[in-house]
């Protein structure tokens, strides 16, 4: 059962995005997971990341089984970065036999990466973003990669990323056709902070392939909280946070240093992840996927103004 | 080609702190003409060497020699089958080749690589620096991506890209100082001017069922 592919299209839908922990304590995210459970006539799925910026976290299938045994739809998150192609099909087994279907296809940030940990680490990138979604496509239909047959058939609901902030875009748009061909059946964006860059790869989209992926595609957004936090995200490659965006974060610490009053900042973020909503469902999307990075409070607001 | 670069001397010097006489062999193959292992730079390389040796009070006696190409067997046999004698180490200019062939022939004396290897590469891709090309892979797809390799030209290898990290034309990996070209941008461009940019919307896959190890040899 995969609630995201049975409600794909039929409404303007959400996804949610939560981190497992960076060591064994499961506190915080067993509070996070329980604090979306709720959610779950609203969301269709929570991403589980995947040893994002190479910082290791505990697995995303650990913590995607988890949430599945606690009621809440995963969407588990898989890099190709740290498994041979082995190890993604065994662990693709895996999630299936504990139910998860909807799985997402990614690269993986390499592990020399500014942002990761363990700058020593072997990249493995056996396949790629393209190809394990045709690896899980082989399975649904009863095979192994190698062209041999399994016990059984799996019922992955497969999604793949885009990043319409990649500069030039020539290059995303055909790959984004190229996971089309190989099977993808969604599409969550990177996150964005105002609706041009989405506008530019619909366009340009169209231009060079004359298809319409709207209707596959749900928009990546995400709750600033702090001048802090809006500050890293603007250090990461791919990240564009237009001036006025800047500015409206800007006025809104201000205020808080004046008032003293907690949460404007906050309040600000979502306010405007609210407003490019809107612009988005201008746009003919089926959704967005919203990444709170641990924010839940600002999840509820987004989804609840939906 | 084999692209090299000189190791720092002191990962170099390190080795050498207990030896009497060492010789040190260029190579006028690839190396020479990356000016890491030449002849000229053998001169350069055995003065700086007695240089820094001096200065942890060692004093080592240095022969120079240098091979045609240090991945031939005979010719380095040829070369330093009488001057190698009374040595007690071996510090090799070549490529990684060239070191392992001068280790297997003569047994008992220890050999040091003064350059890192790079495999295959050419000169001056865009600016003048070395540049990997080639993994030596085994499994040669050019013929597919434009005669450009993914496998080794993107830093992560993928035969579907560019991923959407490329930044300005510019590899993820990329840092103020060291600006890498996305390998999978320059695919892309240069099927744009040959006019086989629909190719991208193949999916590439990867070879599951071809044994990549050569077993015999490895
Ligand atoms: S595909 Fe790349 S690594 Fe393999 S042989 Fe060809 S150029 Fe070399
Ligand atoms: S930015 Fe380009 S070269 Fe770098 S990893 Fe991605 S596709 Fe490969």
């Amino acid at each position: 059962m995969s609630l995201l592919r049975d409600n794909f299209g039929k409404k303007f839908i959400a996804t949610g995005e939560a981190s497992p922990p960076p060591g064994p304590d499961m506190t915080e995210f067993a509070h996070e997971v329980a604090e979306m459970k709720p959610m779950m006539d609203k969301i269709e799925g929570v991403n589980v990341v995947d040893i994002p910026g190479a910082r290791v976290l505990m697995s995303s299938l650990g913590a995607s089984i988890y949430m599945m045994q606690q009621g809440v739809e995963p969407i588990f998150q898989m890099t190709v970065r740290d498994r041979n192609m082995l190890a993604l099909q065994a662990d693709l087994i895996s999630a299936a036999t504990f139910g998860i279907e909807n799985v997402l296809s990614l690269a993986g940030d390499h592990p020399a990466c500014d942002a990761a940990d363990h700058k020593g680490a072997k990249p493995v990138y056996d396949l790629d973003s393209t190809t394990l979604i045709t690896t899980m496509k082989m399975m649904n239909d009863g095979k192994m990669l190698n062209g041999s047959d399994m016990n059984g058939k799996t019922n992955f609901f497969m999604g793949a990323a885009i990043g319409p902030t990649s500069s030039p875009l020539d290059g995303e748009v055909y790959k984004t056709k190229r996971k089309l061909n190989a099977g993808a059946d969604f599409f969550q964006t990177q996150g964005i902070f105002d609706v041009e860059p989405m506008q530019n790869f619909l366009n340009l989209y169209d231009k060079l392939i004359g298809e319409d992926i709207a209707s596959k595609t749900l928009v990546g957004i995400v709750p600033i909280r702090s001048y802090g936090m809006m500050m890293y995200l603007l250090s990461m490659p791919g990240v564009v946070i237009k001036d006025a965006v800047v500015n409206s974060v800007k006025k809104a610490q201000d205020e808080q240093k004046k008032t003293g009053k907690k949460g404007i900042i906050e309040d600000a973020g979502i306010d405007l992840c609210i407003n490019l909503v809107d612009d988005i469902k201008g746009l003919g999307m089926k959704g967005v996927h919203i990444m709170p990075v641990g924010n839940v409070r600002a999840l509820k607001a987004i989804v609840g103004s939906l | 080609m084999i692209t090299a670069q000189r190791k720092p001397m002191e990962d170099i010097v390190k080795n050498l702190l207990d030896k009497k006489k060492v010789l040190v062999v260029g190579c006028n193959g690839c190396t020479a003409f990356h000016r890491v292992g030449g002849e000229k730079q053998v001169g350069e390389f055995a003065k700086l060497l007695k240089i820094n040796t001096k200065l942890k009070d060692k004093d080592i006696e240095i022969i120079e020699s240098c091979v045609e190409e240090q991945c031939g067997k005979e010719l380095v046999e040829d070369a330093l089958n009488e001057v190698i004698k009374g040595c007690d180490a071996v510090v090799s200019l070549a490529c990684g080749a060239g070191v392992q062939q001068i280790a297997e022939i003569y047994d008992t004396i220890p050999v040091y690589p003064a350059n890192d290897t790079f495999l295959v590469g050419i000169e001056n891709r865009k600016e003048s620096i070395l540049s990997e090309v080639c993994k030596g892979c085994g499994d040669c797809i050019l013929d597919e991506t434009a005669g450009i390799c993914p496998k080794t030209r993107c830093m992560k290898g993928l035969l579907n890209g560019p991923c959407a990290g490329v930044h300005d034309g510019l590899c993820e990996l990329s840092t103020k100082n060291n600006k890498i070209p996305c390998g999978w941008m320059e695919i892309y461009d240069k099927m744009v001017r040959l006019g086989t940019v629909d190719k991208l919307l193949e999916v590439k896959m990867p070879n599951v069922n071809k044994r990549m190890v050569q077993l015999g040899d490895r």
